[in-house]
């Protein structure tokens, strides 16, 4: 044990008397909401962090990139490999679908420099917070949600929560925590200058959340 | 900040500035808005803030306990584990590390604890270059300021003056006075530093004992850019920050971020488990946690005081203080300013260099009515305005208490609690005071400066009352 480990413990060791506090949560009650319900309240939460939302069912999403990417001048887009295999064949020879199948490293330059949106999957979103979660993996790396200009984020209806508690207990997290795990709730932003609101500060200037239907 | 002139002087100077002190202005009544705006139902917020005191204070009664099980759950995820006793101790380790990395180009996000230990003064005297990536704290660097606000830290300076800064330092880009402009000019000399940076160091919200999760609550993305894209991720916190399990963390976050800043939640809650993992392409390589002391543990046995360690640190205490209002944060002289700073900074740095802060409260109560950890601020700094004067019980745990003692004034105390503890004696002085009423002074030193001296009445009250016909006076 190092010395200053030894000592510091020592110390809060000396006042531990008192009987050990019970500690009372009220968790979040439940709602009840149905999916619909919490389809519409993420849906407006997130709207009113500036993030774009649609909900369609499933099949569309490569007809929805294929018709909305070139709207916004979308070049490339940058994908993990599963999501890819599944999408490429139905994406326009227009779009660029790039994966990131390298180290951080190798790949970092032109991560930064080039990629212009990136798209990935989510574990889920919450509804009472607005917020998509994301479990990074090596499918799916961490930067993908960060770096690029516009982040794309596909929800599965189904797998909208009510919480952030009902989230983590239904999903059993506290057994298994991946190396990083993400909430977001819209486009990276500071109100650091006069609390005036600025959008795109270090993050993606664009979050778009597409809920998918069966 | 500056030591060296006394709190009299930079509080005379605070109250001399009327920029300063509408840019204070205006942005305390709007971060006080927007926090009411998110707890309009008085029954949630209760409920709210009693899950999240009472998380708090498991935390601190279990600390010893918590922190071991912390250390073995971040070991088991490979991440490395250090203590420090002392902000020096704390700034070696962070120096040794990057140094065995041969890291010579770090990024920071936002970290009060970083502050604390003046990490910044300590890696550049190592010649160690460390960037500021929040981007107040950027500009906070770049003027070579401290931050004035635990969470807007440059909330002292007006868009003019960030502008100026801004140009002076980089003059590539054209002026403007424009927050879009000025965050996307940000934006683009940050993102090459963050991908050539060797190192990025962060603080730590919340550490989960049970899972050996770090987390981090922020807006911008810089926090999360420091800890993934360089090789090595160095986090530091304060060792009173860890939670006992991943179900501490939906009321916590809940309601730092509406008290923090009115927000619903804030746009990134980052949850740190471990570095890349073997199959993964991105994230720090390693990590290392600093457990910090400096001082806490000392707190942590003074049972009467402890409970400034159940803080989540979301400046609400510091956003509806009056007294931090007309001053400002630089006034205070401290990393921590506001009701929050004057409770910890006296106990961490002693009463003979600090004491004389805790006259900066006006006992109004408003930062308890807040804190979402309730924390009894008022009750706490009156604690330790009578331990500035007088005490024992605390010399333990808390130097120079009883150092501000004055001989004059104790003797005057002294006098007071006499007479007034004297029946017989205290009709005499009445009598006396209300007779000799003409010879009241026109002027006592710095009190008859912003007041009117009053005489005293030709009656006393005692008297008046029995003119009144009131029995029993």
């Amino acid at each position: 044990m190092s010395k200053s480990k030894h000592i510091i413990l020592e110390k809060l060791k000396s006042k531990i008397h008192h009987s050990e506090l019970e500690k009372e949560i009220s968790l979040a009650t439940l709602n009840g909401w149905t999916k619909k319900d919490m389809t519409q309240i993420l849906s407006d939460k997130l709207k009113l962090s500036k993030a774009e939302v649609f909900v369609m069912p499933n099949k569309e999403l490569a007809s929805w990139l294929n018709e909305e990417l070139p709207k916004r001048k979308v070049k490339n887009i940058l994908s993990g490999t599963s999501l890819a295999k599944e999408i490429s064949q139905k994406l326009s020879s227009t779009i660029e679908l790039v994966e990131y199948d390298n180290s951080y490293e190798s790949f970092s330059k032109q991560l930064f420099n080039e990629i212009e949106a990136s798209i990935t999957r989510t574990v889920g979103a919450i509804a009472d917070s607005g917020s998509i979660v994301l479990k990074p993996s090596a499918d799916e790396p961490r930067l993908m949600s960060l770096v690029p200009n516009t982040h794309i984020a596909l929800v599965e209806q189904s797998s909208i929560f009510e919480n952030f508690g009902q989230i983590m207990s239904d999903q059993s997290w506290s057994l298994n925590m991946p190396s990083n795990a993400l909430l977001i709730s819209g486009p990276s932003k500071t109100a650091d200058i006069e609390q005036v609101l600025a959008y795109g500060v270090h993050g993606p200037k664009e979050l778009i959340v597409l809920i998918l239907t069966p | 900040m500056d030591q060296a002139k006394s709190l009299e002087s930079r509080v005379g100077d605070a109250l001399g500035n009327e920029q300063l002190q509408s840019n204070f202005r205006s942005a305390m009544d709007y971060l006080v808005e927007k926090r009411s705006e998110k707890f309009q139902d008085e029954d949630s917020l209760i409920s709210l803030r009693d899950s999240a005191s009472s998380i708090r204070d498991n935390s601190i009664s279990n600390l010893p306990k918590l922190l071991v099980k912390l250390e073995e759950s971040l070991i088991n995820n490979n991440i490395q584990v250090h203590w420090a006793e002392t902000d020096i101790e704390a700034n070696n380790i962070i120096y040794q590390i990057l140094d065995e990395a041969n890291a010579k180009k770090v990024v920071k996000g936002k970290s009060m604890v970083t502050e604390e230990i003046e990490l910044n003064e300590f890696l550049d005297s190592k010649n160690i270059e460390i960037l500021e990536t929040d981007l107040g704290e950027f500009l906070v660097q770049l003027a070579n300021e401290k931050p004035s606000h635990i969470v807007m830290p440059a909330i002292h300076k007006s868009r003019r003056e960030i502008s100026k800064v801004f140009s002076d330092h980089f003059p590539d880009f054209p002026y403007t006075e424009d927050v879009d402009l000025i965050t996307q000019q940000a934006r683009k000399i940050l993102r090459d530093r963050f991908r050539e940076a060797d190192a990025g160091i962060s603080g730590v919200n919340f550490a989960v004992a049970e899972t050996g999760t770090l987390c981090l609550v922020e807006n911008e993305g810089n926090g999360r850019m420091c800890t993934t894209t360089p090789p090595l991720h160095i986090a530091v916190a304060g060792i009173e920050k860890v939670v006992e399990s991943l179900s501490d963390l939906p009321p916590l976050l809940d309601i730092l971020t509406k008290s923090a800043t009115g927000q619903e939640i804030t746009t990134y809650f980052n949850m740190i488990s471990s570095p890349r993992r073997h199959d993964e392409k991105d994230g720090p390589l390693s990590m290392h946690v600093v457990l910090l002391d400096n001082g806490r543990s000392k707190i942590h046995q003074n049972t009467e005081m402890q409970e400034t360690l159940k803080c989540i640190r979301c400046g609400s205490c510091i956003n509806h203080c009056p007294v931090y209002t007309q001053l400002g944060g630089h006034a205070y002289g401290t990393v921590y300013p506001g009701p929050i700073g004057i409770t910890l900074e006296p106990q961490q740095k002693g009463i003979s260099m600090l004491g004389d802060l805790t006259s900066l409260c006006t006992m109004c109560g408003a930062c308890a009515e807040v804190c979402p950890v309730q924390i009894p601020l008022p009750k706490l700094i009156n604690r330790l305005r009578s331990e500035t004067v007088e005490g024992d019980y605390m010399k333990q745990f808390i130097e120079g208490v009883g150092s501000q003692r004055k001989p004059m004034e104790s003797f005057t105390w002294q006098i007071w609690k006499y007479i007034y503890g004297n029946s017989a004696l205290y009709s005499i002085c009445s009598a006396v005071i209300t007779k000799l009423r003409f010879l009241a002074p026109k002027r006592i030193g710095g009190w008859s400066k912003y007041r009117v001296i009053q005489k005293p009445s030709r009656s006393s009250l005692k008297q008046l009352a029995k003119q009144a016909g009131i029995k029993n006076e």
